[in-house]
């Protein structure tokens, strides 16, 4: 059992249209450390991502069955407010999707939405979240630069800043690795490993070693089912599972 | 495996179907541009025979060989500027809520229902203008006559809507869904998405719909000659919409037919014609060039 609980999935379905996509999945995802969901393609990784902070709501003829609960509370309950929801729940897509505007723009773009905080303000956190995000020395004098003619490894992590200024308490990664070269890859996931000193990281990585690097517990998911999931020592080294083995070990994915 | 070899006829054919599409691109170009000369042809004698101080007065009285062009240039400024600002709030919000709000059963009626209101005739837009809403002009606002400014102005509005929203509406489908997912994902609400994301990805087309719809109501001629009264005098004041007033376009169509061919008259025409041919380049350069900085400084860099 991990130490503390910061999202419960119970038995959680999910379908698009008659498809099923996801399984009956029951998962508990721990504070301040980094779950990595493993598996091949079409296994509903990323369905499982943006179930998690509503996403899923925009899919045309998407359901859910089963509860998700963060800190307890239920996400679909009628007075949850999902904006509010997705300020807690922060999510960074595979693609880096920087929206047509400055730099210093796309950072301030989330916390600017809320009333009430100053231009200063907003000057400090931008920079805070760039920090984080490790891509600060690399655009500092250029914030007011349109985001999009970065390169795309300092898109992501432009990205990655842009969720960070939400100060959200959960962070969501997609594959955010899979367009990166290696030094881009390293520097997200150093940035990554101090972030999860305070927060709880859920990864969709882009091929296992990633997961084997910086996952504390790994989930192995095939065809919309949840094989396994346990401390990534274990999964890694005596999975439970023959599938989860022959996956780690290169036999098919 | 051995590659065959491309036949010889396939390389003649793709240069025949080069040639070809470079023969259609150009003559697309060179037929605007004959176009421009023939006007240019036909006004020139009448820049020298009318001096520059008659062209520019404010008065148009051809019997007498007054030629003052201005208050039919600003005839048309008036009722097209008037037709924008109505129809493009109007144009837009609808455009948004086909594409951004609407279910997509509402959006299968309502996009082909636009089409249609695109197709119907001038004149019997303008018939519907002289019979409604022109009376409906002169009860309201109690001038003298109901053929007004105003009433143009609403007609070609109404005319301009259907370019502004088809065109606005592909605009905004063109921005990718991703935007739209990362703008939720930072918390934004529908509304915050499309009015601080979704619409300025859209800028570019939207002001291409703009342009169009300017083009519209600028060229119109039929339905402004039926509604607008035709006075031609300097629109002018506050009241310039509940008077009559005269476009360029009007003007070319309802004397073109009664001047001698190779007059002072004839050739001033064409010089109202010329005028009208660069008013809307001059318009079109504007917008291209605003669309191109726009894309300059958006970044073209490609992905590393």
């Amino acid at each position: 059992m991990p130490p503390t609980a910061k999202i419960v999935l119970e038995d959680v379905s999910f379908y698009y249209g008659q498809e099923p996509a996801l399984q009956h999945v029951s998962l508990e995802i721990a504070d301040k450390e980094i779950l990595a969901i493993i598996g091949p393609g079409m296994s509903a990784k990323s369905t499982l991502l943006r179930i998690l902070n509503r996403l899923s709501d925009l899919a045309t003829e998407g359901r859910l069955e089963g509860r998700v609960l963060l800190d307890g509370k239920d996400i679909h309950d009628p007075d949850v407010s999902v904006t509010q929801l997705r300020t807690r729940v922060g999510v960074v897509f595979a693609v880096p999707v920087p929206l047509p505007l400055s730099i210093w723009d796309n950072v301030a773009y989330g916390p600017q939405l809320r009333r009430g905080v100053s231009k200063s303000e907003l000057d400090s956190l931008v920079e805070k979240s760039l920090r984080a995000a490790a891509v600060w020395d690399e655009v500092e004098d250029r914030l007011h630069e349109p985001a999009m003619a970065l390169s795309g490894g300092q898109q992501q992590r432009v990205c990655l800043a842009r969720v960070l200024a939400l100060e959200p308490e959960v962070i969501l990664l997609d594959e955010p690795c899979s367009g990166l070269d290696p030094i881009s890859t390293m520097k997200v996931e150093e940035a990554l490993l101090t972030l999860k000193k305070d927060h709880c990281i859920v990864i969709v990585p882009h091929n296992v070693q990633q997961a084997s690097r910086i996952g504390d517990r790994v989930a192995f998911l095939m065809g919309g089912e949840l094989v396994e999931h346990g401390s990534a020592e274990q999964v890694f080294t005596k999975p439970r599972d023959s599938r989860t083995d022959d996956y780690i070990t290169g036999r098919f994915g | 495996m051995q590659i065959p070899a491309v036949p010889k006829d396939v390389d003649w054919r793709e240069f025949f179907i080069e040639q070809l599409i470079r023969l259609m691109g150009v003559s697309a170009i060179a037929f605007v541009l004959l176009i421009f000369l023939f006007l240019v042809r036909e006004g020139v004698p009448a820049l020298l025979e009318v001096p520059l101080s008659n062209l520019l007065g404010q008065r148009w009285y051809p019997t007498f060989e007054i030629y003052g062009l201005v208050p039919l240039i600003l005839g048309s400024l008036l009722v097209t500027v008037g037709a924008i600002a109505i129809s493009l709030p109007l144009g837009l919000a609808t455009a948004i809520f086909i594409g951004e709000i609407a279910p997509e059963w509402v959006r299968e009626i309502l996009k082909p229902a636009i089409e249609i209101i695109a197709g119907i005739p001038s004149v019997v837009i303008g018939f519907i203008g002289i019979q409604i809403v022109s009376p409906l002009v002169r009860e309201f606002s109690g001038a003298p006559t109901g053929l007004t400014a105003l009433t143009g102005v609403l007609l070609l509005s109404y005319m301009a809507l259907p370019t502004i929203i088809s065109i606005a509406e592909d605009a905004l489908d063109a921005v990718p869904d991703s935007y739209r997912h990362a703008a939720y994902a930072l918390s934004a609400t529908k509304w915050q998405t499309i009015w601080r994301v979704v619409l300025p990805a859209a800028r570019p087309g939207i002001i291409t719909a703009v342009m169009l719809g300017v083009g519209r109501a600028i060229g119109e001629t039929m339905t402004v000659m039926m509604v607008a009264g035709n006075a031609a005098r300097m629109p002018l004041g506050f009241d310039a919409f509940l008077r009559p007033v005269r476009t360029m376009t009007a003007t070319i169509a309802a004397e073109m037919g009664e001047v001698a061919r190779g007059s002072t008259h004839y050739h001033v025409l064409f010089v109202v014609g010329l005028a009208l041919f660069v008013l809307t380049f001059v318009i079109n350069l504007a917008a291209a060039l605003t669309i191109f900085r726009e894309k300059r400084g958006g970044g073209g860099r490609f992905l590393a």
